[in-house]
């Protein structure tokens, strides 16, 4: 500190404006704290900015014009004309600046101090900001992490935000590549290779293991992939970048089989690199405020505190799964127990979804971590083409799935491919976390005709006496 | 992988948390000390069956935890590449920028359900017992698949902590004084504290008080310490010689060296003679066991003795040195006190006493002589023995530790 610097006195100093800390702000403001929230760039981290919203205006808008292609077959012709990409983006950015005027709203009703700038540890209690304001210190009572984290980059790829591009640089695009290859095969690859697709890209998808989307159950994900197929998404599993160049053609992607084995060249317009994400914890002066920097995540306990019990740390930089809900949930929880509340992460399972084609949603364990974890466990699978609003709604890809203990048929996880898995997951999360077994699931009422049936009729498969499909 | 309580001894049913050895997050290697245990009889340091990471402690210093429940779960090196979480898009990452692969385990109760630690309650239930301080594990639930309702934690909050009935009207003792030291019952205080208690509430319980000339064996302890101080070895007390003519009067009396069974019934009598000696060691009052006291001769004994109260001094018991007491013998005159009136040690019948020795004036054959006077006191649990048995057996000691020659005939 210098001798005359102004110090701001603040109780509860928040870092990051992402999903999970500015639902921290709120709450802690809630309560009666005095809070001050630090965020470097935009509010709302990169969910809203780049992330699950600006995606989701795409996905959404892809998915109904493909939809929309379909029609004609019903007697309903449409003439689709070019895709023009600008429109798309505007309405996206649109979307963007709503939901963060909304943001800034609710944080001014709850009279948040709100800092622009960085933030970073001098001491354990003391926080420099830099900003466009300059340089200011902040003696904090207590401080909640929340700095999210970036997307992973690819050395062999290195993105120019012009061919080689992160999803950020995909999403803010005005012409659609008429060929694109996304490398990585997670979640976010899947979702926007799907999307980029159906609005006419020539997608291909180069995924390092041999299996798409990590640890998913396989039943669930061989859905997805035979719709990709139909997309004419073409998939290539186990294989490993080598080297890319860009030429003027395009970007020439060099790979080979990850045992081993010929390489091959691909060349596309563009290059779409999402190969995972990274917590962010450089620059914020960890060590300086005592916390341990040795590992990608930080440590902390059930009530959110790292090693120095008045700094909590909240989302992505606390590891995986690397999702909104979850940094939300425990910004909450952190807020709470800054102010003296007694709150604890007590979540059973936190659901995870893919906006894929069809959706992929999963909740608590899949059959393989059930396995693995020694439960003896029996699964029941229904598929979604014998329920009449599915086949109605010509969604009638996929299959629900519900995993449980065998002995006293408690649920243990969910998992569901299929048109609005990302909604219908709700209900199974609710149901574990209520401790729900199958005999529940079976003697609740769904309604007809309802995508949601597949979970009743499911849970009677698990039970023996499934009524619409013959065993 | 969650590590829970095993019985580490016979019919161990809990134990209480004394000390955390680690911390969440903490990478740990194999058998090394991850937490120390104290039970009714031994302080224990449980060691780590794998080598991994801590991901959570499932339990608190101060906690009782009883056996199978989980102490803590520790990410193993497997678990640890295992439990790449389903949908991250790391799994995704080609190998040159992949982060390392190091605690990727998350530190907080995440995804996984697991009935073993997992209690069936919704998560308003959940929060509410947070609040109250109640591991719902102890709650029975009622509900389906033996789900604890918030009526389940509602009543076993009421049962735990009586907030509904006035507080019975117990006397201040003092007035609250800012200066009081508040001390939480921990450890072996509380382990002594549970176990007096049970034996006070359930014992009916009655003392014989005697002396004893032992006159005769003070001279004879003499003549052979003298000996034994030759040799370079250490003098004998008179603790050895007493147990060893405790040992032949309950031969003679095998009904005190027995355990009383209310539940069933019945009155257990050993076969074999362990004897526990009361030690005053320095966390407080431990019972390490000399098995087979009657079979040892007299040097062993005494050498059994003293390892076994320096064991106690300085914490090393194990749990076989605590095991197996038929009757149990505490030396209070050796600090101080005539007699004392001991309490017994549950589910024993009977314990002996010896209080102090000092010179004495006595009458024999019509004159007052010096005499050395043993003072004793026999407690025994009325419903398993009654006075006229206690008094024949303090007979037979005390013939025993009067004639030396008697006593040395019955050890042979």
């Amino acid at each position: 500190m210098v001798v005359g610097e102004i110090v701001n006195q603040t109780e509860l100093l928040v870092i990051g404006a992402g999903p999970g800390g500015y639902v921290a702000a709120l709450r802690a403001a809630q309560v009666g704290l005095d809070v001050t929230l630090v965020e470097a760039e935009e509010l709302g981290g990169i969910c809203l900015q780049q992330g699950c919203i600006p995606s989701k205006a795409w996905i959404a808008a892809a998915d109904d014009y493909e939809r929309a292609k379909g029609l004609g077959n019903l007697g309903l012709p449409l003439q689709p004309g070019p895709v023009d990409l600008a429109q798309l983006r505007a309405f996206k950015d649109r979307v963007v600046s709503q939901l963060t005027n909304g943001v800034a709203q609710l944080l001014s009703g709850r009279d948040v101090h709100v800092v622009k700038g960085r933030a970073a540890f001098i001491s354990p209690k003391v926080a420099t900001v830099e900003g466009p304001e300059g340089r200011q210190l902040y003696r904090f009572g207590q401080a909640i992490l929340a700095t999210g984290s970036h997307a992973r980059r690819l050395s062999a790829l290195p993105a120019d935000g012009e061919r080689i591009l992160l999803p950020r640089h995909l999403l803010a695009m005005e012409t659609l590549p008429k060929t694109l290859t996304v490398v990585g095969g997670g979640y976010i690859g899947i979702e926007l290779g799907t999307a980029a697709a159906k609005l006419g890209s020539q997608v291909t998808i180069l995924e390092y293991a041999d299996r798409l989307l990590g640890q998913v159950d396989p039943d669930l994900v061989r859905v997805v992939e035979r719709r990709l197929k139909e997309l004419g998404v073409a998939v290539r599993k186990g294989v490993e970048v080598q080297t890319g160049e860009a030429r003027q053609d395009g970007v020439a992607i060099r790979f080979a089989p990850s045992g081993g084995g010929a390489s091959e060249e691909i060349v596309s317009e563009r290059v779409l690199v999402s190969v995972g994400r990274d917590a962010n914890l450089a620059d914020l002066g960890l060590a300086e405020a005592g916390i341990p920097t040795d590992g990608p995540f930080l440590h902390v306990d059930e009530r959110m505190r790292t090693n120095i019990p008045h700094i909590f740390a909240v989302g992505d930089v606390t590891g995986n799964p690397m999702l909104a809900h979850r940094a939300s949930h425990q910004g909450y929880v952190a807020a709470e127990v800054a102010a003296g509340k007694t709150a604890a992460f007590l979540a059973q399972a936190i659901p995870a979804v893919v906006f894929s084609d069809p959706e992929l949603a999963t909740v608590g364990l899949s059959e393989e971590e059930a396995t693995m974890q020694g439960y003896s466990v029996r699964t029941a699978q229904f598929p979604m083409r014998a329920l009449g609003r599915a086949l109605a709604g010509r969604t009638s890809q996929g299959v629900a799935k519900l995993v449980a203990e065998q002995e006293s048929g408690v649920l243990l996880g969910a998992g569901i491919c299929a048109a609005h898995a990302s909604e219908l997951i709700a209900e199974m999360t609710l149901a574990i976390e209520m401790g729900a077994t199958l005999e529940d699931l079976a003697a609740t009422i769904h309604s007809h005709p309802t995508y949601a049936e597949a979970w009743h009729e499911a849970a009677l498969l698990g039970l023996g006496n499934p009524l619409h499909v013959l065993k | 992988m969650e590590f829970r309580l095993a019985d580490i001894g016979e019919g161990m049913q809990e134990a209480e948390v004394l000390r955390w050895m680690v911390q969440d997050g903490d990478a740990v290697q194999e058998d090394q000390p991850l937490i120390e245990i104290q039970t009714d009889k031994v302080t224990v340091e449980l060691p780590s069956p794998w080598r991994g990471r801590v991901v959570r402690r499932f339990v608190q210093e101060g906690d009782m935890v009883t056996v199978g429940a989980a102490l803590l779960e520790i990410a193993t090196d497997g678990e640890q590449e295992q439990r790449q979480p389903a949908m991250s898009a790391q799994s995704a990452s080609q190998p040159a920028d992949r982060a390392p692969a190091d605690g990727s385990t998350q530190s907080i109760a995440a995804a996984a359900p697991d009935l073993g630690h997992r209690v069936l309650a919704a998560p308003a239930t959940r929060k509410r017992a947070l609040e109250l301080g109640i591991d719902l594990r102890d709650v029975p639930g009622t509900g389906p698949a033996g789900r604890v309702t918030p009526q389940d934690l509602a009543s076993y909050a009421a049962g735990a902590r009586p907030v509904l009935t006035p507080p019975p009207a117990t006397p201040k003792l003092h007035p609250k004084d800012p200066e009081d030291e508040r001390r939480p019952l921990r450890g072996l205080r509380r382990v002594i504290a549970k176990n007096m208690a049970t034996a006070h509430r359930e014992i009916p319980q009655a003392a014989h008080l005697d002396d004893c000339d032992i006159t005769g064996l003070s001279a004879l302890r003499a003549r052979w310490n003298a000996l034994l101080v030759q040799n370079g070895e250490d003098r004998l007390t008179y603790l050895p010689f007493a147990v060893k003519a405790a040992c032949a009067a309950l031969r003679l009396h095998p009904d005190l060296a027995a355990h009383f069974d209310g539940e069933r019934e019945e009155i257990v009598l050993s076969r074999r003679l362990h004897i526990g000696i009361a030690t005053d060691a320095p966390d407080g009052l431990l019972v390490p066991v000399v098995h087979d006291a009657d079979r040892l001769p007299l040097r062993e004994l005494a050498k059994e003795v003293r390892r076994l109260a320096q064991a106690a001094r300085d914490r090393s018991l194990q749990q076989a040195d605590t095991e197996g007491g038929a009757f149990t013998i505490t030396n209070h005159g050796s600090i101080g006190g005539l007699y004392g009136l001991p309490i017994i040690r549950y589910p024993e019948v009977a314990i002996l006493g010896l209080g102090r020795i000092r010179d004495e004036p006595v009458v024999r054959n019509g004159n007052i002589v010096v005499r050395t006077i043993l003072h004793f006191s026999i407690a025994f649990d009325h419903r398993a023995l009654d006075g006229g048995e206690i008094a024949r057996f303090a007979q037979d000691f005390r013939r025993f530790l009067e004639d030396p020659d008697q006593l040395l005939m019955e050890m042979a």
